[in-house]
């Protein structure tokens, strides 16, 4: 995300950034992926979330004062549950140091409570996910209607 | 309400120049450049509609220009290849929600609607009367939105068109409507009075389903809310056995031993506005990726939804049009 805010950076629209727009950040989920998620070391995790704070105080120096700040997936385990645990800590920090409104959205709550077995919501998705297996090429996947046998 | 989308590029200061490709077997036409106003973006992707495709008008000649052109709702091809094929100035009709991608940078910025979306809401007290399925420790959750708040100082006035979604739960039955759904659920004139402050102090409104007229044993759904003088008044039917009709087609009295219940009490509206931002800047991953990647790499493929790692819009594109 720091390579974004290279390129968002270099526009004339970020010099000054825009004071009253919002900007939505998350990241973090494809870091676990690089270290292998449940390998993933405490120094690591640590640095991920010093990414989103480097990436929230380059924005605030240029002006930007509201963000909205998403965590990550996961409850179970507490690699990932310490990483939102630390970007709310981040979230707050910045928010006092540099007077900034910033909104936490945690995800992994939200999606613990939307994703469950009597799917409350009426996912239609939740069975073909199971059947489908193209991955995201979608060359030899199902479907669907092929997954409902439509 | 018209959703506009732009995207925030990096400005390349030598542009190559390249001809657009339309695939005829998906609709798609991949644009390299094209120059809206004084912003040049790249890397487009917009899907054309049958509509779009009889608005196509082929000049043929010389081909004039380096880059695609768009205003008015015209796109502007210098050349396009179409299979072996290749045409000369053309010209098509494009609305903005054909876009499904444009490339060139990994942030972007979508337009917000104007206003300052408000949230009107009241929870009411523990029903007093509740007979069939309702219970005395069931009550009323009722609230609407506008698309801005509603002027002060309004009389008794009819708020129905500005209200965009309306959110009920009335301990047996809850739902999110639209105002069009709201509008064909019997809510369709709203009475309400706000003061000098912007609060709420006065409202009248009825969901009702189905709408009359009714007959005699048909099973019926309605919430009944009145608020005045900070006194909310509930009254809420769950399939209620209509056993009487009258002369205007609505029913006007109820087997006995229906599910029916009524509340009055003190309580006072909430006015919530949300903030209003100008734009709003994406700083994320896949999850917020509204077609780049595939743009980039070819994935996702079908059957994810127009490039995105969804089988619909993703949460910012809702976020954006709200």
């Amino acid at each position: 995300m720091l390579d974004q805010f290279d390129t968002f950076s270099q526009s004339p629209g970020a010099n000054p950034a825009d004071s009253n727009a919002l900007y939505f950040i998350r990241g973090g989920q494809n870091d676990f992926d690089g270290c292998g998620d449940t390998s993933c070391t405490a120094a690591q995790i640590a640095s991920f979330n010093a990414n989103i704070s480097s990436l929230i105080t380059a924005l605030a120096d240029k002006g930007a004062k509201h963000f909205f700040l998403s965590g990550i997936s996961g409850t179970t385990g507490n690699y990932r549950a310490g990483f939102n645990k630390q970007l709310l800590a981040t979230a707050s920090s910045l928010s006092a140091s540099l007077a900034l409104d910033i909104t936490f959205f945690d995800y992994a709550v939200f999606s613990a409570a939307t994703f469950v077995s009597n799917n409350p919501y009426g996912f239609t998705s939740l069975y073909p996910m199971d059947c489908y297996t193209g991955g995201l090429s979608g060359v030899g996947g199902k479907l669907m209607q092929q997954c409902l046998g439509l | 309400m018209k959703k506009v989308i732009s995207l925030f590029l990096l400005i390349s200061s030598s542009i190559a120049w390249a001809i657009d490709t339309f695939n005829s077997a998906d609709g798609q036409l991949i644009i390299p450049s094209v120059q809206v106003g004084s912003t040049l973006y790249t890397n487009v992707v917009v899907q054309l509609s049958q509509s779009d495709m009889l608005s196509v008008v082929v000049a043929g000649g010389t081909i004039t220009g380096t880059v695609d052109g768009y205003a008015n709702g015209i796109l502007k091809i210098p050349s396009v290849q179409v299979g072996a094929n290749k045409y000369s100035n053309v010209s098509v009709n494009v609305a903005l929600a054909d876009v499904i991608s444009v490339g060139g940078s990994s942030s972007i910025t979508l337009t917000l609607p104007n206003g300052n979306p408000s949230q009107y809401g009241v929870h009411s007290s523990n029903y007093s009367s509740a007979s069939g399925n309702y219970t005395t420790s069931k009550s009323v959750v009722f609230g609407f939105t506008t698309l801005t708040p509603l002027a002060a100082n309004l009389s008794n006035a009819d708020i129905s068109s500005v209200i965009s979604t309306v959110n009920f739960d009335d301990g047996l039955f809850s739902g999110t409507l639209d105002n069009s759904a709201f509008l064909s659920s019997g809510g369709g004139t709203v009475i309400a009075s706000i003061d000098n402050t912007g609060n709420l102090t006065s409202l009248q409104l009825t969901l009702l389903s189905p709408q009359a007229p009714h007959y005699a044993g048909e099973s019926i759904n309605s919430l009944q809310l009145t608020y005045a003088s900070g006194t909310l008044t509930v009254i809420a039917k769950n399939n209620a056995l209509c056993s009487a009709v009258g002369s205007n087609g609505s029913c006007s009295s109820f087997a006995p031993a229906q599910s029916l219940a009524s509340s009055s009490s003190s309580q006072t509206f909430s006015v919530n506005t949300y903030p209003s931002y100008s734009q709003l800047f994406v700083f994320s991953d896949s999850f917020s990726d509204t077609g780049r990647r595939l743009l980039l790499e070819g994935i996702p493929g079908s059957p994810y939804w127009n490039g995105r790692h969804s089988n619909g819009p993703v949460s910012i594109e809702y976020m954006a049009s709200n």
